[in-house]
């Protein structure tokens, strides 16, 4: 566990009290940051050699008015073994939040992905539309949202 | 003169049938574009509507040729979520089922691949002996496709020592078959002239674009679930990690062909090595896990294949989000076709491994005469094979 224990001091020099640190049995480090902070926190650590981001979940928490957004990266040259997720917070209400493009490249389908199921805007991605459903269904229509329930037919 | 050409909806991918939109200038590929979605069928959304136990069988349906990597891998994710050790049987059975499965996908490529640059008769040499393994498959799960052999804490049935040794029949003879594939791919001038110096992605933009499997290990990158992140039984497992350093179709045949000699060892070290014990834990379908979230990753035969879980403490998951490996490389075919000839689209786009590269129908627009022709599948490939016959001198002069 001594890899771990490194990069959580690292991260927590760099960030200090903006970021909670857990990690589960897995061995996965579990980062949560606000919303303000999130891509200062992921460019520092795309520097630290986690280069790889693996995919962007959404979660839609109805309750609390709010999304959660989970972007998971991986390293595979400096830190073996140690998977990040990286979660954030946005408002239910104006869903909005930085594109990652400058720092992942890569982040292009994911995002129009999580923008077409879930209606989450990301700023600065040009070239944001739907990616599963066609293009033609109406704009609010957003499957994965908790408020969107499957009509069971006959 | 300027083309656009739409080809699809056709299914490169696992979920979904694709549609490209390569625009032309004459025969040279200038800029090409993915639309995605013709088989979205709403899973995601679907599995939250389900137990924990009924979703094993609805996940495994997301692809046909790996799905014993979809299922093992929502397994996996199920017993973190539950906090359970599944025992050890049950893994080694388990990895056997991914590295067969492995075997046969990379077969069913090699003859797809060898298909689309017109030498059928190795796709019929290939896909005879991918029956091979999908018979011995057949006999451990009961069922050729879709084998359903994963549970929520171990394996749905045993094997005994007269299959392990059926299985390790099965891997020497893949062995042994795989030395003739390789030497046909990497001696036979005509495969040769196909595939080298098409479809080039560097070492840094295979990182850049976040390219994941046997196609980033092409570019001679080492990436490998198996060994970065070990999971299940692979790190007392004795394997290598199979890289190539010509970054083009060639070298994703070579790793491919590779990777099988890697999985028939595995599958016989497996078959020699198998703990005794049980191979499920028995739990109910109706027990409740406990609020939780995790991440399971394996390495698929397509690549990294990522799964997050979320319970909140009921029978149904709150949250499944699935990652499939071709969704990451479709962005790198992009970058691998600018600047190639029509004539390569099918080595370059198939070279990725897209779940059954069907191509469905092409459509050729020619904007300055509004003349539309319509290619089906078969005729592409007729005219690519027709084409390189005319154009092979000037091919062979440009590539050496």
């Amino acid at each position: 566990m001594g890899a771990l224990e490194e990069l959580k001091n690292k991260l927590s020099e760099k960030f200090g009290d903006k970021i909670k640190l857990s990690e589960d049995k897995r061995g996965v480090l579990w980062i949560e940051c606000d919303v303000s902070d999130f891509k200062e926190i992921l460019a520092f650590l795309c520097e630290l050699g986690y280069s790889h981001l693996s995919t962007i979940t959404a979660l839609d928490h109805l309750e609390e008015n709010k999304f959660a957004l989970i972007y998971h990266i991986l390293s595979f040259e400096n830190h073996p073994k140690i998977p990040i997720c990286l979660r954030t917070y946005i408002n239910r209400d104006s869903p909005e939040i930085e594109t990652v493009l400058d720092i992942y490249p890569h982040a292009l389908v994911y995002e129009r992905e999580v923008f077409d199921l879930m209606g989450i805007k990301f700023k600065g991605h040009k070239g944001l539309k739907r990616l599963l459903i066609p293009e033609d269904a109406p704009e609010d229509y957003h499957p994965l949202r908790k408020d969107y329930k499957i009509e069971v037919g006959d | 003169m300027s083309y656009r050409m739409p080809i699809g909806p056709i299914h490169p991918m696992l979920k979904e049938p694709i549609n490209f939109i390569f625009y032309l200038d004459g025969e040279i590929i200038v800029d090409a574009e993915p639309n995605i979605g013709y088989a979205h069928r709403g899973i995601e959304k679907l599995a939250e509507n389900k137990t924990w136990f009924q979703n094993l069988y609805l996940l495994e349906k997301i692809c046909g040729i790996c799905s014993s990597a979809h299922q093992g891998c929502y397994a996996q994710g199920a017993e973190y979520i539950f906090d359970v050790e599944p025992p050890e049987r049950a893994l080694h059975i388990r990895v056997m089922m991914w590295e067969l499965e492995r075997i046969h996908s990379h077969l069913l490529w090699l003859g797809v691949v060898a298909h689309l640059l017109g030498f059928d008769t190795l796709f019929m040499y290939t896909w005879r002996d991918r029956e091979r393994v999908l018979d011995i498959v057949e006999e451990i799960s009961g069922r050729r496709v879709g084998y359903s052999i994963n549970t929520v804490g171990g394996t749905r049935r045993d094997v005994d020592d007269n299959l392990l040794n059926k299985a390790k029949k099965v891997a020497e003879f893949i062995l042994e078959q795989t030395k003739y594939y390789e030497k046909v791919f990497t001696e036979d001038k005509s495969l040769l002239i196909r595939t080298q110096n098409i479809g080039m992605l560097s070492k840094t933009d295979a990182i850049r674009l976040g390219t994941v499997g046997p196609t980033v290990r092409a570019s001679d990158v080492k990436r490998d679930i198996r060994y970065n992140f070990p999971y299940a039984i692979y790190e007392e497992t004795p394997f290598e990690v199979v890289t190539f350093d010509s970054c083009d179709v060639f070298s994703r045949v070579v790793v491919r062909i590779r990777e099988m000699y890697v999985s028939a060892e595995i599958v016989k070290w497996i078959a020699e090595n198998i703990p005794s014990g049980k191979v499920d834990l028995g739990i109910s379908p109706f027990k409740k896990p406990p609020v939780n979230e995790a991440i399971s990753i394996v390495e698929a035969p397509r690549g990294e294949l990522y799964y997050y879980l979320k319970s909140n403490g009921d029978l149904k998951p709150e949250r499944i989000k699935v990652r499939t490996p071709t969704l990451a490389n479709i962005i790198s075919v992009i970058h691998m076709i600018k600047g190639h000839y029509i004539a390569d689209i099918p080595p370059i786009v198939g070279g990725i491994d897209p779940c059954m590269a069907c191509m469905d129908r092409v459509l050729l627009v020619d904007i300055n005469k509004e003349k539309k022709v319509v290619m089906d599948k078969e005729e592409l490939i007729r005219y690519s094979i027709k084409w390189y016959k005319k154009n092979k001198d000037i091919v062979i002069s440009e590539r050496w």
